[in-house]
């Protein structure tokens, strides 16, 4: 039996980014109190433990703060992809995300490269958030 | 901590074989049981009877940290005045190690046993989760070592060593690899060259195998006791002269503003409350022994205690100057690459015998100051030194 694809496990509290990714739209929690984005999701401000939060549209730009190139294949799904990238994105809002790059070579990695949000459709609920390297 | 700084000793050291186990994984190991020999040798190191132990550091040895009594029972003690229970991480072994000098240092016991186990090795563990909220493994990212890779690529990108950084920092597991051919009970003995490390795959690149520490099983224990009871017993004591500690939280495993940024400013914090709490300079420090998980972080530890100024690490660590005989001896008994992985307790032991002076083959000359850094997700520094 071929290995099921990892995904994220939807709960209350993440619904609304994994919506907003289904429309294409990276959303992200923001503090009506103190202002902070934050990710990964929590249903309260990591800053001052406010709940009163709302969901914003980000930009879905940032830089490349860090990467690898995967080579082996801890996880069953992606033995045979290897090898593939993973990077560490800082969205302009300020938090940091794991994600890929597409079409990019080890080579291509490089730090505070800007890069952009693009939205991978993998089934019939969920996409994914992979990034590209924008051109300078 | 300066009230309890030098007031605790280490008076006892015993260990597993660990290339012995390695050779032979066994499904029915325990490490309860790997826990009570090297509590025993340890007891025997120093002169003290079980029965003289009256405290209790665990961290690992039991399946949860509830369970201390079947260890403790067990190990013959019937009472305790002083216990604290703890998770397997490596990043608690120095802070444990300070735990006991300041539970010593305020009268709460006489003598304490602190005592790492595990059988990752026979149990077939796999250190491959990450962190769920982050969707690491939607992504493909599994195992501590890509997550230090992914600040690796970064810092060599900002030095300017990406793309030349091999065979470079094939210099820090090879010295390793050297010091564990000295060392009995190292489990990878056989000599290492740059074409044998260039020969290992990449797990997460820039990190190739031969970066990645070693997943063992074993047991250390380190009893210490008040430094006043210390000198009557078999070997000169080891003391714990200064602890620094520091833990960054953010989002990631592991500290992101890290190598050359935010991990340089926090080491430097902590190597200086060392110099001043000890009283030393850096020249001072006879050998390093620090927390190798990963090549990358064995730079960076490197340049945070300044040793070699950020950025020059993979330059500063060429032609034998971490090896014995170098500038600064490093990982003496082989670290966590090639003697053993007991998430920090094996490179502490080394520190403390490097004091001792009973390191044989691999001793460093007139060893007065043994440094242990670590600088993982909880970072600490802890330096050990004799009297006089």
């Amino acid at each position: 039996m071929a290995p099921s694809r990892p995904l994220p496990q939807l709960t209350v509290v993440n619904a609304p980014f994994w919506a907003g990714c289904r429309e294409h739209r990276l959303r992200l929690p923001r503090c009506r109190d103190c202002g902070l984005v934050w990710f990964p999701i929590y249903e309260r401000c990591t800053r001052c433990t406010s709940t009163n939060l709302e969901w914003i549209d980000a930009s879905g730009r940032g830089v490349l703060w860090g990467w690898i190139e995967m080579h082996k294949g801890y996880i069953p799904w992606f033995a045979d992809k290897l090898p593939y990238n993973v990077a560490l994105i800082r969205l302009d809002e300020g938090p940091m995300i794991y994600s890929n790059i597409i079409d990019a070579r080890f080579e291509d990695l490089r730090a505070d490269l800007p890069v952009e949000v693009v939205f991978d459709d993998i089934d019939d609920t969920i996409s994914l958030p992979q990034f590209r390297i924008l051109p300078s | 901590m300066a009230e309890i700084n030098g007031r605790a000793a280490v008076v006892g050291v015993g260990n597993s074989d660990y290339g012995q186990l390695y050779r032979s994984p066994d499904p029915d190991r325990t490490a309860i049981a790997l826990g009570l020999d090297a509590l025993k040798l340890a007891a025997q190191d120093a002169g003290l009877a079980l029965a003289d132990i009256d405290g209790l550091i665990l961290s690992g040895v039991t399946d949860t940290p509830a369970q201390y009594a079947d260890f403790a029972y067990r190990a013959g003690m019937r009472t305790i005045r002083y216990l604290s229970s703890n998770v397997q991480s490596g990043r608690v072994a120095a802070p444990l190690i300070a735990q006991a000098a300041a539970a010593l240092a305020t009268g709460q016991a006489n003598a304490i046993a602190c005592v790492y186990a595990a059988t990752p090795r026979s149990r077939n563990v796999k250190f491959d989760r990450g962190v769920s909220e982050l969707y690491d493994s939607v992504f493909g990212l599994a195992s501590p070592g890509a997550q230090y890779a992914m600040l690796y690529s970064r810092y060599l990108d900002k030095f300017g060593y990406l793309g030349r950084h091999e065979p470079l920092q094939a210099a820090v597991p090879i010295a390793f690899r050297k010091h564990a051919a000295k060392n009995p009970v190292a489990t990878m003995r056989a000599p290492m060259s740059v074409d044998d490390y260039l020969a290992g795959p990449y797990v997460a690149r820039p990190l190739r195998r031969n970066d990645y520490c070693l997943v063992s099983d074993g047991a250390v224990c380190l009893i210490l006791t008040r430094k006043d009871r210390a000198r009557d017993l078999r070997c000169p004591p080891v003391h714990l002269s200064a602890f620094a500690n520091h833990l960054t939280l953010n989002e990631t495993y592991v500290p992101a503003e890290g190598p050359g940024e935010r991990y340089y400013a926090f080491a430097q914090r902590m190597i200086g409350e060392v110099k001043a709490e000890a009283g030393i300079e850096l020249a001072d420090i006879d050998c390093l022994q620090v927390y190798d998980n990963f090549t990358c972080d064995v730079l960076w530890s490197l340049e945070g205690a300044g040793f070699c100024a950020p950025g020059e690490a993979l330059d500063w660590v060429q032609d034998g100057r971490i090896e014995l005989g170098g500038e600064l001896p490093t990982n003496t008994a082989g670290g966590m690459m090639s003697e053993v992985y007991m998430m920090g307790w094996n490179n502490l032991a080394e520190a403390v015998r490097q004091v001792r002076g009973e390191c044989g083959d691999r001793q460093v000359a007139d060893c007065k100051h043994a440094l242990y850094t670590c600088l993982a997700g909880q970072s600490n520094m802890a330096l050990f030194s004799r009297d006089g």
